[in-house]
Protein backbone atom coordinates (compact mmCIF):
# COMPACT_ATOMS: atom_id res chain seq x y z
CA UNK A 1 0.00 0.00 0.00
CA UNK A 2 2.73 2.72 0.81
CA UNK A 3 4.41 1.82 -2.61
CA UNK A 4 1.01 2.51 -4.17
CA UNK A 5 0.82 6.03 -2.44
CA UNK A 6 4.29 6.69 -3.46
CA UNK A 7 3.62 5.99 -6.80
CA UNK A 8 0.54 8.03 -7.22
CA UNK A 9 2.26 11.05 -5.50
CA UNK A 10 4.99 10.11 -8.16
CA UNK A 11 2.73 10.44 -10.81
CA UNK A 12 0.96 13.74 -9.32
CA UNK A 13 3.92 14.90 -9.15
CA UNK A 14 5.40 14.66 -12.91
CA UNK A 15 2.18 15.11 -14.27
CA UNK A 16 0.28 18.51 -13.30
CA UNK A 17 -3.27 17.47 -15.43
CA UNK A 18 -3.43 14.12 -13.29
CA UNK A 19 -6.34 15.72 -11.45
CA UNK A 20 -7.87 16.79 -14.26
CA UNK A 21 -7.54 14.11 -15.85
CA UNK A 22 -9.06 12.45 -13.31
CA UNK A 23 -11.79 14.10 -12.77
CA UNK A 24 -12.47 13.97 -17.02
CA UNK A 25 -12.11 10.47 -16.68
CA UNK A 26 -14.95 10.18 -14.09
CA UNK A 27 -17.41 12.61 -16.31
CA UNK A 28 -16.66 15.57 -15.73
CA UNK A 29 -17.22 17.89 -18.87
CA UNK A 30 -15.95 21.21 -17.46
CA UNK A 31 -12.67 18.91 -16.52
CA UNK A 32 -12.17 18.33 -19.82
CA UNK A 33 -12.94 21.72 -21.02
CA UNK A 34 -10.05 23.09 -18.72
CA UNK A 35 -7.51 20.91 -20.74
CA UNK A 36 -8.56 22.25 -23.94
CA UNK A 37 -8.12 25.57 -23.07
CA UNK A 38 -4.89 24.56 -21.42
CA UNK A 39 -3.60 22.51 -25.10
CA UNK A 40 -5.30 24.24 -27.64
CA UNK A 41 -2.46 26.98 -28.55
CA UNK A 42 0.30 24.68 -28.43
CA UNK A 43 -1.77 21.91 -30.37
CA UNK A 44 -2.81 24.44 -33.06
CA UNK A 45 0.97 25.63 -33.47
CA UNK A 46 1.87 22.04 -33.91
CA UNK A 47 -1.28 20.79 -36.19
CA UNK A 48 -1.00 24.60 -38.39
CA UNK A 49 2.95 24.54 -38.85
CA UNK A 50 2.66 21.11 -39.88
CA UNK A 51 -0.38 21.30 -42.39
CA UNK A 52 0.76 25.26 -43.30
CA UNK A 53 -3.60 25.53 -43.53
CA UNK A 54 -5.76 27.06 -41.19
CA UNK A 55 -8.34 25.35 -42.34
CA UNK A 56 -7.49 22.24 -42.10
CA UNK A 57 -5.90 22.96 -38.41
CA UNK A 58 -9.28 24.06 -37.18
CA UNK A 59 -10.57 20.61 -38.48
CA UNK A 60 -7.77 18.53 -37.13
CA UNK A 61 -7.51 20.17 -33.78
CA UNK A 62 -11.21 19.73 -33.45
CA UNK A 63 -10.96 15.75 -34.28
CA UNK A 64 -7.55 15.56 -31.85
CA UNK A 65 -9.85 16.58 -28.73
CA UNK A 66 -12.83 14.96 -30.04
CA UNK A 67 -10.91 11.61 -30.01
CA UNK A 68 -8.48 12.59 -26.60
CA UNK A 69 -12.31 13.00 -25.18
CA UNK A 70 -13.31 9.86 -26.24
CA UNK A 71 -10.63 7.82 -25.33
CA UNK A 72 -9.75 9.56 -22.12
CA UNK A 73 -10.61 6.39 -20.50
CA UNK A 74 -7.75 4.15 -21.63
CA UNK A 75 -5.56 7.04 -20.69
CA UNK A 76 -4.08 5.05 -18.26
CA UNK A 77 -0.92 7.58 -16.70
CA UNK A 78 1.73 5.87 -18.24
CA UNK A 79 3.08 9.25 -19.59
CA UNK A 80 2.18 12.62 -19.22
CA UNK A 81 -1.50 13.57 -20.67
CA UNK A 82 0.36 16.52 -22.66
CA UNK A 83 2.89 13.95 -24.30
CA UNK A 84 -0.80 11.81 -25.35
CA UNK A 85 -2.45 14.23 -26.53
CA UNK A 86 0.52 15.10 -28.38
CA UNK A 87 1.29 11.38 -29.96
CA UNK A 88 -2.77 12.10 -30.64
CA UNK A 89 -2.44 14.63 -32.61
CA UNK A 90 0.89 14.45 -33.81
CA UNK A 91 -0.48 10.64 -35.12
CA UNK A 92 -3.77 12.55 -37.06
CA UNK A 93 -1.62 15.32 -38.53
CA UNK A 94 0.84 12.86 -40.32
CA UNK A 95 -2.40 10.64 -41.10
CA UNK A 96 -3.94 13.29 -42.75
CA UNK A 97 -0.69 14.81 -44.58
CA UNK A 98 -0.34 11.16 -46.22
CA UNK A 99 -4.12 11.28 -47.78
CA UNK A 100 -4.11 15.32 -48.19
CA UNK A 101 -2.92 16.48 -51.71
CA UNK A 102 0.27 18.46 -51.10
CA UNK A 103 -1.45 21.91 -51.45
CA UNK A 104 2.53 24.37 -51.66
CA UNK A 105 2.47 27.84 -51.70
CA UNK A 106 -0.32 28.95 -49.84
CA UNK A 107 -0.99 32.50 -48.87
CA UNK A 108 0.27 33.25 -44.94
CA UNK A 109 -2.38 35.07 -42.86
CA UNK A 110 -0.98 38.40 -41.60
CA UNK A 111 1.59 38.16 -38.58
CA UNK A 112 1.10 38.83 -35.55
CA UNK A 113 2.72 41.84 -34.79
CA UNK A 114 4.84 40.86 -31.73
CA UNK A 115 7.42 39.67 -34.03
CA UNK A 116 8.56 43.14 -34.04
CA UNK A 117 9.20 43.03 -30.25
CA UNK A 118 10.91 39.76 -30.31
CA UNK A 119 14.50 39.58 -29.07
CA UNK A 120 15.93 37.09 -31.83
CA UNK A 121 13.91 38.86 -34.51
CA UNK A 122 15.85 42.03 -33.54
CA UNK A 123 18.57 40.05 -33.39
CA UNK A 124 18.75 38.51 -36.35
CA UNK A 125 17.59 42.33 -38.68
CA UNK A 126 20.66 43.89 -36.83
CA UNK A 127 23.27 41.23 -37.89
CA UNK A 128 21.83 40.42 -41.44
CA UNK A 129 21.53 42.50 -44.24
CA UNK A 130 19.21 40.93 -46.55
CA UNK A 131 16.77 40.61 -43.05
CA UNK A 132 17.04 44.20 -42.73
CA UNK A 133 15.63 45.04 -46.09
CA UNK A 134 12.86 41.94 -46.12
CA UNK A 135 9.24 42.53 -44.71
CA UNK A 136 8.48 40.84 -42.13
CA UNK A 137 5.69 39.38 -44.54
CA UNK A 138 8.34 37.70 -46.89
CA UNK A 139 10.46 36.55 -44.16
CA UNK A 140 7.28 34.75 -43.15
CA UNK A 141 6.93 33.51 -46.45
CA UNK A 142 10.02 32.18 -47.15
CA UNK A 143 10.16 30.29 -43.45
CA UNK A 144 6.63 28.62 -44.67
CA UNK A 145 7.75 27.90 -48.17
CA UNK A 146 11.34 26.22 -46.70
CA UNK A 147 9.19 24.35 -44.14
CA UNK A 148 7.05 22.95 -47.31
CA UNK A 149 9.99 21.58 -48.77
CA UNK A 150 10.67 19.28 -45.72
CA UNK A 151 8.89 15.58 -45.89
CA UNK A 152 6.30 15.07 -43.53
CA UNK A 153 8.20 13.46 -40.60
CA UNK A 154 11.24 16.00 -40.99
CA UNK A 155 8.77 18.62 -40.54
CA UNK A 156 6.99 17.58 -37.55
CA UNK A 157 10.45 17.19 -35.91
CA UNK A 158 11.60 20.87 -36.79
CA UNK A 159 7.75 21.92 -35.39
CA UNK A 160 8.52 20.49 -31.95
CA UNK A 161 12.52 21.00 -31.32
CA UNK A 162 12.82 24.42 -33.56
CA UNK A 163 9.53 26.27 -33.23
CA UNK A 164 7.92 24.75 -29.85
CA UNK A 165 11.41 24.33 -28.11
CA UNK A 166 10.77 20.80 -26.65
CA UNK A 167 13.74 18.95 -25.94
CA UNK A 168 14.54 15.35 -28.00
CA UNK A 169 13.55 13.22 -25.29
CA UNK A 170 9.90 14.35 -25.47
CA UNK A 171 9.76 14.81 -29.11
CA UNK A 172 11.35 11.00 -29.00
CA UNK A 173 7.99 9.63 -27.02
CA UNK A 174 5.67 11.72 -28.72
CA UNK A 175 6.70 10.02 -32.27
CA UNK A 176 7.92 7.20 -30.51
CA UNK A 177 10.99 7.07 -32.14
CA UNK A 178 14.81 6.78 -30.41
CA UNK A 179 16.50 9.89 -29.34
CA UNK A 180 19.19 9.29 -32.27
CA UNK A 181 16.41 9.38 -34.34
CA UNK A 182 15.33 12.58 -33.34
CA UNK A 183 18.75 14.20 -34.01
CA UNK A 184 19.23 12.60 -36.92
CA UNK A 185 16.28 13.67 -38.77
CA UNK A 186 16.70 17.38 -37.33
CA UNK A 187 20.09 17.35 -38.72
CA UNK A 188 19.17 16.45 -41.95
CA UNK A 189 16.04 18.78 -42.36
CA UNK A 190 18.36 21.36 -41.43
CA UNK A 191 20.72 20.94 -43.97
CA UNK A 192 17.91 21.31 -45.86
CA UNK A 193 16.88 24.12 -44.32
CA UNK A 194 19.95 25.74 -44.74
CA UNK A 195 20.10 25.80 -48.36
CA UNK A 196 16.44 27.22 -48.62
CA UNK A 197 17.28 30.05 -45.98
CA UNK A 198 21.13 30.58 -45.78
CA UNK A 199 20.78 34.09 -47.30
CA UNK A 200 19.22 35.08 -44.04
CA UNK A 201 22.06 33.09 -42.30
CA UNK A 202 23.73 34.88 -39.23
CA UNK A 203 27.37 34.86 -38.30
CA UNK B 1 25.21 22.60 -31.71
CA UNK B 2 26.37 24.41 -34.10
CA UNK B 3 25.83 27.70 -35.92
CA UNK B 4 23.45 25.79 -38.77
CA UNK B 5 20.77 24.35 -35.92
CA UNK B 6 21.09 27.82 -33.86
CA UNK B 7 20.44 29.54 -37.07
CA UNK B 8 17.44 27.44 -38.18
CA UNK B 9 16.31 27.32 -34.31
CA UNK B 10 16.43 31.23 -34.49
CA UNK B 11 14.42 31.38 -37.80
CA UNK B 12 12.30 28.77 -36.93
CA UNK B 13 10.71 30.78 -33.77
CA UNK B 14 10.05 33.18 -35.25
CA UNK B 15 7.17 30.86 -36.55
CA UNK B 16 5.83 31.26 -33.23
CA UNK B 17 4.10 34.16 -33.98
CA UNK B 18 1.75 32.81 -36.82
CA UNK B 19 -1.08 32.46 -33.83
CA UNK B 20 -4.77 33.06 -34.56
CA UNK B 21 -4.90 35.26 -31.25
CA UNK B 22 -6.98 34.52 -28.44
CA UNK B 23 -10.77 35.17 -29.86
CA UNK B 24 -10.44 31.92 -32.11
CA UNK B 25 -9.52 29.83 -28.90
CA UNK B 26 -12.72 31.04 -27.35
CA UNK B 27 -14.80 30.21 -30.08
CA UNK B 28 -12.53 26.77 -30.91
CA UNK B 29 -13.48 25.91 -27.55
CA UNK B 30 -17.38 26.95 -27.48
CA UNK B 31 -17.54 24.73 -31.39
CA UNK B 32 -15.58 21.92 -29.31
CA UNK B 33 -18.44 21.75 -26.81
CA UNK B 34 -21.33 21.85 -29.13
CA UNK B 35 -19.86 19.44 -31.31
CA UNK B 36 -19.45 17.11 -28.21
CA UNK B 37 -23.09 17.48 -27.42
CA UNK B 38 -24.34 17.10 -29.99
CA UNK B 39 -21.96 13.33 -30.40
CA UNK B 40 -22.92 12.65 -27.11
CA UNK B 41 -26.38 13.08 -27.96
CA UNK B 42 -26.71 11.03 -31.07
CA UNK B 43 -24.79 8.26 -29.64
CA UNK B 44 -27.34 7.87 -26.61
CA UNK B 45 -30.17 7.93 -29.85
CA UNK B 46 -30.98 4.55 -30.83
CA UNK B 47 -31.02 3.44 -34.35
CA UNK B 48 -33.80 2.93 -36.20
CA UNK B 49 -34.09 -0.96 -35.76
CA UNK B 50 -33.46 -0.64 -32.02
CA UNK B 51 -36.86 1.40 -31.79
CA UNK B 52 -39.01 -0.78 -33.95
CA UNK B 53 -37.71 -3.06 -31.68
CA UNK B 54 -38.72 -1.34 -28.23
CA UNK B 55 -41.77 -0.64 -30.06
CA UNK B 56 -43.31 -3.97 -30.47
CA UNK B 57 -41.65 -5.12 -27.35
CA UNK B 58 -44.30 -2.31 -25.62
CA UNK B 59 -47.28 -3.43 -27.61
CA UNK B 60 -46.40 -7.47 -26.59
CA UNK B 61 -45.75 -6.18 -22.80
CA UNK B 62 -49.42 -4.55 -22.62
CA UNK B 63 -51.05 -7.53 -23.92
CA UNK B 64 -51.08 -9.17 -20.65
CA UNK B 65 -52.08 -12.79 -20.58
CA UNK B 66 -53.16 -12.70 -23.97
CA UNK B 67 -50.13 -12.17 -25.37
CA UNK B 68 -49.51 -15.99 -25.17
CA UNK B 69 -52.43 -16.01 -27.93
CA UNK B 70 -50.55 -14.12 -30.51
CA UNK B 71 -47.79 -17.29 -30.40
CA UNK B 72 -50.25 -19.82 -30.16
CA UNK B 73 -52.09 -18.34 -32.78
CA UNK B 74 -49.17 -17.64 -34.98
CA UNK B 75 -48.05 -21.25 -34.74
CA UNK B 76 -51.54 -22.89 -35.52
CA UNK B 77 -52.02 -20.36 -38.58
CA UNK B 78 -48.28 -21.70 -40.25
CA UNK B 79 -49.02 -25.50 -39.20
CA UNK B 80 -52.66 -25.27 -40.81
CA UNK B 81 -50.90 -23.01 -44.05
CA UNK B 82 -48.21 -25.98 -44.06
CA UNK B 83 -50.38 -28.56 -43.97
CA UNK B 84 -52.78 -27.15 -46.89
CA UNK B 85 -50.08 -27.01 -49.12
CA UNK B 86 -48.78 -30.64 -48.55
CA UNK B 87 -52.05 -31.53 -49.07
CA UNK B 88 -52.73 -29.84 -52.08
CA UNK B 89 -49.41 -30.55 -53.42
CA UNK B 90 -50.53 -34.34 -52.59
CA UNK B 91 -53.08 -34.49 -54.81
CA UNK B 92 -51.95 -32.49 -57.69
CA UNK B 93 -49.13 -35.57 -57.60
CA UNK B 94 -52.41 -37.96 -57.63
CA UNK B 95 -54.12 -36.46 -60.39
CA UNK B 96 -50.90 -35.76 -62.39
CA UNK B 97 -50.15 -40.18 -61.61
CA UNK B 98 -53.53 -40.89 -62.71
CA UNK B 99 -53.57 -39.18 -66.19
CA UNK B 100 -50.46 -40.69 -66.93
CA UNK B 101 -51.47 -43.77 -66.83
CA UNK B 102 -55.13 -42.84 -67.99
CA UNK B 103 -57.13 -44.13 -64.96
CA UNK B 104 -59.89 -41.82 -64.35
CA UNK B 105 -59.48 -40.85 -60.82
CA UNK B 106 -61.41 -41.97 -58.65
CA UNK B 107 -63.19 -39.28 -56.87
CA UNK B 108 -66.41 -40.39 -55.57
CA UNK B 109 -66.85 -42.40 -52.26
CA UNK B 110 -66.40 -45.98 -52.99
CA UNK B 111 -69.19 -47.73 -50.99
CA UNK B 112 -70.14 -50.65 -49.78
CA UNK B 113 -73.01 -53.11 -48.46
CA UNK B 114 -72.86 -55.24 -45.41
CA UNK B 115 -75.65 -56.99 -44.51
CA UNK B 116 -76.66 -57.48 -40.58
CA UNK B 117 -77.49 -60.43 -39.11
CA UNK B 118 -81.47 -60.38 -38.62
CA UNK B 119 -81.57 -60.48 -35.00
CA UNK B 120 -84.10 -59.29 -32.67
CA UNK B 121 -83.58 -56.18 -31.08
CA UNK B 122 -84.78 -54.27 -28.08
CA UNK B 123 -86.07 -51.03 -27.83
CA UNK B 124 -83.38 -48.62 -27.10
CA UNK B 125 -81.00 -50.24 -29.34
CA UNK B 126 -80.13 -49.79 -33.36
CA UNK B 127 -83.43 -48.45 -34.71
CA UNK B 128 -84.35 -50.25 -38.12
CA UNK B 129 -82.82 -53.67 -37.11
CA UNK B 130 -83.01 -56.16 -40.07
CA UNK B 131 -81.71 -53.37 -42.55
CA UNK B 132 -78.76 -52.99 -44.53
CA UNK B 133 -76.49 -50.20 -43.28
CA UNK B 134 -74.74 -48.30 -46.21
CA UNK B 135 -71.16 -47.51 -44.37
CA UNK B 136 -68.48 -45.58 -46.01
CA UNK B 137 -65.62 -47.76 -47.29
CA UNK B 138 -62.89 -45.39 -45.15
CA UNK B 139 -65.03 -46.75 -41.66
CA UNK B 140 -64.94 -50.70 -42.66
CA UNK B 141 -61.27 -50.35 -43.99
CA UNK B 142 -62.33 -51.76 -47.25
CA UNK B 143 -61.16 -50.86 -50.35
Amino acid sequence: MPALMSDTRRKKKTDPDLDLVTRSQSGDTAAFDELVVKYSPKLYGLIYHMTSNREDTNDLLQDVFAKAYKSINKFQGKSSFYTWVYAIATNMTLNFLKKRNRRRGMSLDDVDSAIEHDQEFIEITSKSDPVRETYIGELQKKLNEAMQTLSDNHRAVVTMYDIQGMPHTEIAKILNLSEGTVRSRLFYAHRQLQTQLGEFWTG
Amino acid sequence: MNDTDDNCQMLMRLKRYETPGEQYFEDFLTEFQARRTEESSYAQQPSPFDQWKAKVNDWYQELGYGKWAVPAGSFAAIAITVFALAAKQSHEASEVKHAASGEQPQTEEATIEVKLPNVPMTPGTLPNSGSSYVLPASTSGAQ
